[in-house]
């Protein structure tokens, strides 16, 4: 069995950040692919807002306090716990609307802050709840990454199934929505071709996000190279199941102009890799 | 913030990195809490004020039809919804008046929308008229 390597309180806290911000990838998205999150947030009045953010301090501070029971029962550890969650939670807000051209420079600043205040309450207890799930599972990560004698294309084919049903899970309820069409009418082409990157990189961080070896066809300690393809594969598995939802629904046809058809594809592409990647790491 | 080792029971000082993620975390918490008071005092409560600019000097002709950048601000200090604007044009001589009208859903105070308006006739200032309405949110 392996034992989990001994990490610098550098490499911890990294891990334990990008924890979080894989919650807030997983049980943010689909509140910040909603219409009426955006629409409210341009006429909320100021002091709901603030009660807002009292309400998600409230909600952090509890679960920051059940995280580190029974470690430790110090208030003030919770209250850091809680801001901790917040300020991932608007920063990952922040990041995913900007690239979704919901946020641009220019923008009404109450209007902005209302968008990403009202996305913090879910985004922030997606991070505190990911984090409380994944040090109750560290020891299933100390599983061997793949039984002895299991077949390469077993392992791979299995895994393009996992990601294919992650994906499905997060897109098909998007994609019948009228947001990704709203979504990808009012990105740029720069908005869009920086959502495909910005997709990779979701997918690695969910995947491969604290060191320790993933389960990718028995390899220890993969190298450089499968990363790579794996992260691809997720990506290209997630993105074939946009398009194929998005075309079930509808939403897009055969004859369609290509710029269209890809930017609502990349858009939904986003939540589809989330989900893939997900159901990698979780399954 | 990570527990590594901690015996049940008791607290442990948090390490300089734990230090540092939770001094980034609580400077961006409280920057939006302290931009929102900002607004909260000095924002105003006017009421939404519609202002349309028609670029004349943009018009642009495709296919016999002649397109109309326009611009609709919003003024006021509160948020305007369903923003209907109205645009009447009467060319002159024997040509008939046409009109166009647009809905925007919301429009917040300072924001900006742009729209085009297509005209079979060449739109002049002196010939087009337009007006505009809202709804409270």
């Amino acid at each position: 069995m392996r034992k989990a390597p001994d990490l610098s309180p550098w490499k911890t806290q990294y891990n334990d950040l990008v924890r979080s911000f894989t919650g807030v990838f997983l049980f943010g998205i689909p509140f910040i692919y909603t219409m009426e999150m955006w629409w409210i947030s341009t006429y909320i009045d100021i002091w709901k807002l603030l009660i807002f953010l009292a309400i998600a301090l409230a909600i952090n501070i509890h679960l920051g306090h059940l995280i580190h029971l029974p470690l430790s029962s110090n208030w003030s550890t919770a209250v850091g716990e809680a801001l901790y969650n917040i300020g991932v939670g608007m920063v990952g807000a922040l990041v995913i609307l900007f690239l979704l051209g919901r946020i641009v420079f220019g923008d009404p600043l109450n209007e902005s802050l209302g968008k990403i205040l009202l996305e913090t309450i879910p985004l922030s207890i997606g991070a505190a709840v990911t984090r409380k799930i994944e040090r109750e599972s560290e020891v299933r990560r100390n599983r061997p990454a793949v039984q002895e004698g299991t077949r390469h294309w077993n392992v791979v084919l299995n895994q393009i199934g996992i990601t294919l049903a992650g994906s499905l899970f997060l897109s098909l309820p998007l994609a019948s929505t009228d947001e990704i069409q709203m979504l990808a009418a009012g990105t740029t082409d720069y908005q869009v071709i920086a959502l495909v990157p910005f997709s990779l990189l979701v997918g690695y961080i969910i995947v491969y996000r604290d060191s320790l070896a993933p389960t990718w066809a028995g390899d220890a300690r993969p190298g450089r190279l499968p990363v790579l393809v794996d992260i691809l594969m997720t990506y290209g598995v997630s993105f074939f199941a946009a398009l194929a939802t998005l075309y079930l629904f509808d939403r897009i046809e055969l004859g369609n102009p290509l710029v269209h058809v890809v930017s609502q594809t990349v858009v939904l592409g986003l939540p589809a890799t989330v989900g893939g990647a997900a159901g990698r790491r979780l399954i | 913030m990570s527990e590594q080792g901690t015996p049940v029971g008791t607290a442990r000082s948090r390490t300089t990195a734990e230090w540092v993620t939770l001094a980034a975390s609580a400077l961006v918490v409280f920057s939006v809490l302290g931009l929102l008071i900002v607004d909260l005092i000095v924002g105003s409560s006017r009421d939404p004020v519609i202002r349309v600019d028609a670029c004349f000097d943009a018009i642009y002709e495709e296919g016999e039809k002649y397109y109309l950048p326009t611009t609709i601000i919003n003024e006021g200090g509160r948020t305007a919804a369903d923003v209907s604007v109205h645009f009447v044009l009467h060319p002159g001589g024997e040509a008939p008046a046409e009109s166009s009208t647009f809905t925007l859903r919301f429009l917040a105070p300072g924001e900006q929308a742009e729209a085009v308006i297509i005209f079979n006739a060449e739109p002049r200032p002196e010939t087009l008229r337009f007006s505009s309405s809202y709804l409270y949110p």
